[in-house]
Order: structure tokens, then C-alpha cells, then sequence
């Protein structure tokens, strides 16, 4: 399957959304916007079979898939516990970036701050009524997924200077934040004997982000050479 | 053959090798496959090779959970292949293609092409079931040099490399060492803060780090030694098939496209060359990532096994990765081995020399001594066992030492000045040297048999400038299969007040002449008592 720049950036858009909800509070209605988000990605097989993320993917897909939370209230249920207990009272899991990465370990402290900074500089405003912190899994994965929206912007508007500055910005980010934590994140999941969705979804995302920054690092290192190349005949 | 599991492993041969070059009689090789090796299911496809489309479906109609390709040729649509094994289900990285067109139908009559293709097949089946599996960092995107601009985003074009990964828990870069860092010719691999870390752009998957990493901390998809052990005892069980004897091609990638050519340009210039072959030994291929990873105690483990003699072809014309001298020095010094037991060293040796002709040859069949095995052997995972059991099957094995620039053993020594201060056991990544307290005493030992020579514990020893420590790259039998013996050994002076352990005399000697008569009064309390006891004792 051959894709355009901006359809390849909004593939990429859609599966950091719908990863970054998924490490949110499980509501009934959360889970059906989730299972009704994989149906749509379903669509988009013949392309995520090219990835290597597929195999954990399609498992993640299945999971999502077989829960009904219209109809089955046990299955809900043990989602939201599986989530408090891994996330939320004396979390097994902490899905935050500061919890792996400064050394204190403090909640707030200059992770969080620089995070906030980088936010800012994107042209993000901070809510406060919004209590989710910045380094939280949900945060990180929704700001790739917007870097990836304008991303996908400068394609469509051909400007092609800004696409590639899209692009590095998600390099950075992937590099600095999300790719450095979120395999320590998914040990921990792993290590706290939990086998279903959140340990799937942990893999997905994780299989998900290791491949998105070779990619990313790889769509770079290629449109700089052929933008060399173009350079040196002379052409566009 | 007996399998491990009951999961099954398909084999798809592509049909084309009835008829490419001499041919191959497919139907006997699907016969005895699904005879032999057990869980095996074979199917045929045409054009594999450039179609694979129907692989997802092949394997979801036989209930496989393995694959195995045989085709004829060695460049294939590698990312179409990928994407069928995903739809499977399968890790492609785990998926095993063997070119069957370079090494039986092009360059072997159809009887012995054939009977070598079941043995090349049944090894492939026995590689695909050791792989261990990858993790999400083992795969690297990699494109075609030149696409354009728009068809850069055309995801049907990435293939998915594998590259190696570093098992933090078994690393040993926290306690100093750096080895695989330093052995990378790519500059890959990069330490901080204890902890070794791989940029994926930077790699080639050369394979040095995996086999120079002395704690078996690297995973590399395809190459586990596990796989390696499968295929290597596989390939040389007489009880596999009939051809005898048997010896091993060592190739790397470059070097099996330049046979592939050779092996279709000669069969093209002419067939009787083919018919002409008088050699004994049949060469099967076992392609690594680079001859320079291969450790010359793998070379010596296949003549353990029962081969019959060991061939190497490195890359026609310049390595991109500057190995061609170390290949060189671990083929010279196998050869060295060899004579000193008094066996033949051209029971080992390179291709490149030879010229086309023998190189095309050497496809066909090797002329070499014939002393093929016989039984079915077990690979040894112990470098040092298995030279020691090499030894001990050759008449003219009564000892010998061997200093070599390419020995993968290493001698220790001390001299007098040692303090027995422990800082080269902690560096040392294989164990090999240990700090021991035996009944008040302290020694420093050593294993011969544990020792890479690595030479990570010399920088680190505190008496560096005074040469204390020294390491020699030496095959010793005798240190080898001697065990662990004291390198230095001294007393231990004891705490005053408690009775704990402080110092070795020699180091205390040593503060003692570093602090002179001014400090003697400090001398007395560090070395009279432990760091506990210092605040109060007086």
C-alpha cells in the first residue's frame, strides 16, 4: 500500500491518539470509543502489516475487541481495577515519565517543568482544570500524536521546510521523553503479573514507539539526502 | 531427528527448482522431509522467490507456527516475505530462507543437489526452532539507497533488519566493561553511565559485539548460539541425509551474492565443468552476518563435530568493514592449532586465494583429506572444551602453548607488586580472575579456561604504571584444562576491636610507604582498624 507524506503522518496521528487514550481512565465510554477506534484502524491493515509493531498490534486489537461494555459490566469492571491498580492507588506502574527518569524520583519536578516549557514552545496551553500532569503516558503520546498533525499540515500544504522541522521536533521528543521511559514503563507493567489489556497495551505501545522513532529518524535521514541530491543537480 | 516441541514448521520450496540449473527433484525432497524431520510440512509454490503472496495463507492451512523457504536464490522480495510472515503471525526475523539455487541446483548434479538440499533444509528447520524470539529494538528500518522523494513514504518498500540488543541485567558495563564497544568497527555502540546503549543507524549488523561480549549480554535475532549450535549439529549428523563427507562454507552476505554469481556464470560457461568434479568433500554453507565474528574456536567446534574440512569466503575485494586481517589472523591461527596436533592445517583455510575456479569448485565439492565423521556429535557452547576435547581426540596432543595475536584464551600474571587490592576481579567480565578469603588468607585466582583475554581488568589495576599486571595472548592446553590456581596470595590484616577484615599486609606495606614517618600515627589507626571501628577504638 503506497501512501502520501500527510497520509503516512496521519496513520501515525491516529495510532498515538488512540494509544494515548488508552492509558486513561477506562469509563464504559472510553472503552467504546477505544474498541470503535481500533474498527476504523482495522481498515488500515494492508498498511500496519508493513510495520513490525503489527503482531503486537493485532493482539491489542483482538483484546479491545472481544470486550463489550454495552452489554458486559464484569468485563468493564475488571478493566477499571486493572487500571487503579496499576496506575493510580499506590500505583504498580506509574505512568509517568518522572517516576523512570529523575533520579529523585519527584512528582514535580524538572522533568515535569521542562515538559511544560516544550508544550508551551508548540504553541500548547496548559488548562488547569485538566489534572492529568504533563509526563503522564496519556500527555506524551497525545502531544506526538499532534506533532504528527502538523506534520501532516505542512505536507498537504507542500511546505515541505516545515515538514521536516515537524519531523524533528518528533525526533527530539521521541528521543528526550517518550523513547527513553516508556520500555522501563513496560517492564513494569509486565513485572506486575498483569497479562491483560494493560500488559498488552503496554507492548503495543512500546513496540509501537521503537519502530516510530526509527522511522522518524529514517524519513529524516532520507529527505536530507535527497534534498542534498536535489541540491547538487540543481533542481527542486 | 526428534523435535523438542510438537509446533510445526512449514517448508515452502519454490517449485522453479525443478528445472533451475541441473534441478532438483522436489517431490523426494518434500518425501523424505515430512519423513525425517519430524513436524515438518512441505508445500510448493511457484515463484517464490518474487511472489511470496501466499505464504500467510500457506501457513494458516497448515497450522505451522514456523517457516522455512528454500529458493533459488539468494536476492528475494525480502519486505513482501516480511509482511506475509506478519500476516501468519510469524517474527519475519525468525523466518529462515536458504538459497537452494547457489548451493545444490546450480552447481551439483540432480541426485547430489538434491540429497543436499534435504540436508540444507532439515538444518534450516533445526535453526528456525531455536530462534529465541526479538524484542521491538532488535528490528531496523531500512530502505533501498535510491528512491525518490515521494516513493520514500511507499511503505511496501521498507525491509526490517536485524540488529543486536544489549541485555542490561546480564551486561557487565556497570563494573567497567567496555568490550563490545570496542570492538564495534561502526561505532555503534556507545557506553554511559554504566550502561551500553546501540544507535541503530550507525549499526550493520556485523555481529562482532555478539560474539565478543564475554557474558552473553547481546541478543541478536537469527544469530543466538542456540541456532548457530542447530544448524552447525544438524549440518554434519551423518544420520541427516547421505552425502559424505561433509564440510562447511563459511560465507558473509557480500561473499554469498559473489558465489551466487559465480556459481549461475560457470554453470552458464560450461556444464561439463560440473561433471568434471573429482573432490570428495561436500562444503554447506553457513552464512553469518561476518567472518569477523566468527571466533576461531567455532572453526575448531566444526571439526569437533565430524567436518571434514572448514572453508571461509570472505567479501571479493575490499570488507566495508575492515575485517579481511582479523579473518586472516583466526584462520592462521586455527592452522597453527592444527599442525601442533599434528593434524592437516588445510583443513582450514580461506577461499579468496584460490582463485574462481576453485572457489566454484569448492561449491561442488572440496578436495580435502577425508575424515568425516561418522557419529552424531554435540556442539560444546565452552570455547575452552571444546579445544580441550579437539585436543584429546589427536594422537599428537600432549600439551602445547601457543602465543598468538588472535588466541581467544589469555594468560594472567603478577608480578611482585600485586597489593591484592581485587579492583582486576571486579573488571573482569568472565570471572576468570576472583578475589577469595580462605581461612585469614587472600588470594587472588585464575582461570585460563574463563579468560577472553579481553584485557578489560589492566587499565583498571591501581598499579598500571608499574606493569603488576599482565596479560598474554596464549593457548595454553595445560592452563586450560588446569582449573582455578593462586596468582598471588597474602595475609589479611584484621581490625583490632572487631576482628573484621581490612586490608591485605601487602597494601598496608604499601599506605605505609606512601604516608612516610610524618603520618605514623594515621598509618596506626587505618591499619589497625576497620572504617567502623576507627571513630571509637581509641
Amino acid at each position: 500500500m503506497k501512501h502520501t507524506q500527510a497520509e503516512l503522518a496521519r496513520l501515525r496521528q491516529a495510532l498515538y491518539r488512540l494509544f494515548g487514550a488508552l492509558f486513561l481512565y477506562p469509563d464504559r465510554e472510553r472503552l467504546a470509543n477505544l474498541i470503535a477506534a481500533t474498527r476504523e484502524l482495522q481498515a488500515e491493515s494492508d498498511s500496519l502489516v508493513a510495520f513490525p509493531f503489527f503482531r503486537p498490534w493485532r493482539r491489542l486489537r483482538t483484546t479491545l475487541q472481544a470486550l463489550s461494555p454495552a452489554t458486559d459490566e464484569g468485563a468493564t469492571a475488571e478493566v477499571e481495577e486493572a487500571y487503579v491498580r496499576l496506575f493510580l492507588v499506590n500505583p504498580q506502574a506509574p505512568p509517568y515519565e518522572s517516576f523512570y527518569l529523575d533520579p529523585q524520583r519527584r512528582v514535580v519536578g524538572w522533568i515535569v517543568a521542562q515538559l511544560e516549557r516544550e508544550y508551551t514552545e508548540k504553541g500548547l496551553t496548559l488548562v488547569p482544570s485538566v489534572q492529568t500532569p504533563p509526563d503522564h503516558a496519556a500527555v506524551e503520546l497525545e502531544f506526538m500524536a499532534f506533532l504528527c498533525n502538523q506534520e501532516a499540515q505542512t505536507w498537504q500544504e507542500e511546505n515541505s521546510a516545515a515538514g521536516v522541522q515537524a519531523l524533528e521536533w518528533q525526533r527530539a521528543f521521541l528521543g528526550q521523553h517518550l523513547g527513553r521511559w516508556f520500555p522501563a514503563f513496560t517492564r513494569q507493567v509486565a513485572a506486575a503479573g498483569q497479562d491483560g489489556l494493560y500488559a498488552v497495551a503496554a507492548v503495543a505501545a512500546d513496540a509501537f514507539i521503537h519502530h516510530d522513532r526509527d522511522l522518524v529518524a529514517l524519513l529524516l535521514e532520507r529527505l536530507q539526502a535527497t534534498d542534498a541530491g536535489n541540491v547538487q543537480k540543481g533542481g527542486p | 531427528m526428534t523435535d523438542r516441541t510438537d509446533r510445526r514448521t512449514l517448508v515452502l520450496l519454490c517449485a522453479d527448482l525443478e528445472t533451475l540449473g541441473h534441478g532438483l527433484d522436489l517431490e523426494a525432497v518434500q518425501q523424505w522431509l515430512q519423513g525425517n524431520v519430524a513436524a515438518a510440512h512441505v508445500q510448493l509454490a511457484p515463484d517464490l522467490d518474487h511472489r511470496p503472496g501466499g505464504i500467510a495463507k500457506a501457513m494458516a492451512a497448515s497450522g505451522a507456527a514456523r517457516l522455512v523457504l528454500g529458493l533459488c536464490s539468494g536476492e528475494y522480495a525480502i519486505p513482501e516475505m516480511q509482511v506475509q510472515a506478519r500476516k501468519a503471525g510469524l517474527d519475519p526475523l525468525g523466518v529462515e530462507a536458504v538459497n537452494l539455487g547457489a548451493y545444490a541446483a546450480w552447481v551439483r548434479p540432480r541426485p547430489p543437489a538434491t540429497e543436499k538440499a534435504k540436508i540444507l533444509l532439515a538444518a534450516a528447520v533445526a535453526r528456525a526452532r531455536a530462534y529465541p524470539g526479538s524484542r521491538p529494538e532488535n528490528a531496523k528500518p531500512h530502505v533501498p539507497a535510491r528512491v525518490s522523494r515521494r516513493s520514500l513514504f511507499s511503505l511496501s518498500l521498507l525491509e526490517y533488519r536485524p540488529v543486536p540488543s544489549i541485555q542490561g541485567e546480564r551486561c557487565a558495563a556497570g563494573s567497567g566493561c567496555r568490550v563490545c564497544v570496542q570492538v564495534c568497527p561502526c561505532g555503534a555502540l556507545e557506553e554511559a553511565n554504566g550502561q551500553v546503549s546501540l544507535e541503530k543507524s550507525r549499526c550493520e549488523s556485523c555481529g562482532l559485539c555478539l560474539t565478543a561480549c564475554p557474558r552473553d549480554a547481546i541478543q541478536f535475532p537469527g544469530q543466538a548460539p542456540a541456532q548457530l549450535a542447530a544448524q552447525l549439529t544438524t549440518l554434519l549428523d551423518p544420520t541427516v541425509g547421505a552425502l559424505q563427507p561433509r564440510g562447511l562454507l563459511f560465507t558473509c552476505p557480500r561473499s554469498a551474492l559473489a558465489l551466487e554469481t559465480l556459481a549461475k556464470k560457470r554453470f552458464q560457461i560450461s556444464r561439463s565443468d560440473v561433471e568434471r568434479g573429482t573432490s570428495n568433500v561436500e562444503l554447506f554453507p553457513v552464512q553469518v552476518p561476518c567472518l569477523g565474528m566468527v571466533p576461531p574456536t567455532w572453526l575448531l567446534g566444526c571439526l569437533n563435530l565430524g567436518a571434514a574440512a572448514i572453508r571461509l569466503a570472505p567479501c571479493l575485494g575490499r570488507c566495508p568493514l575492515d575485517q579481511k586481517e582479523t579473518i586472516e589472523g583466526k584462520i592462521a591461527y586455527c592452522r597453527e592449532v592444527l599442525q601442533l596436533l599434528g593434524d592437516s592445517p588445510d583443513r582450514i583455510r580461506p577461499l579468496q586465494t584460490m582463485g574462481e575456479g576453485i572457489a566454484y569448485s569448492a561449491l561442488q565439492r572440496d578436495v580435502t583429506p577425508d575424515t568425516g565423521s561418522v557419529e552424531t556429535k554435540s556442539w560444546n557452547p565452552s570455547p575452552a572444551r571444546t579445544l580441550l576435547q579437539f585436543a584429546r581426540e589427536r594422537p599428537a596432543s600432549n600439551g602445547f602453548s601457543l602465543a598468538h595475536p588472535h588466541s581467544p584464551f589469555g594468560l594472567i600474571d603478577v608480578s611482585g607488586d600485586c597489593t591484592g587490592c581485587g579492583v582486576c576481579a571486579v573488571a573482569c567480565p568472565t570471572d576468570a580472575l576472583a578475589l577469595e578469603r580462605r581461612n585469614g588468607d587472600l588470594a587472588l585466582t585464575f582461570d585460563g579456561a574463563l579468560c577472553t583475554a579481553c584485557g578489560q581488568c589492566l587499565p583498571r589495576c591501581p598499579e598500571v604504571e608499574n606493569r603488576v599486571l599482565n596479560l598474554e595472548r596464549v593457548t595454553d592446553l595445560q592452563r586450560l584444562a588446569q582449573g582455578r590456581v593462586a596468582l598471588y596470595e597474602d595475609r589479611e590484616g584484621r581490625c583490632q576491636a572487631c576482628g573484621a577484615p581490612i586490608a591485605p599486609e601487602a597494601m598496608m606495606g604499601r599506605i605505609r610507604a606512601k604516608l612516610g614517618d610524618e603520618y605514623a600515627a594515621t598509618f596506626e589507626v587505618i591499619t589497625g582498624y576497620c572504617p567502623d571501628c576507627r571513630g571509637w577504638s581509641r
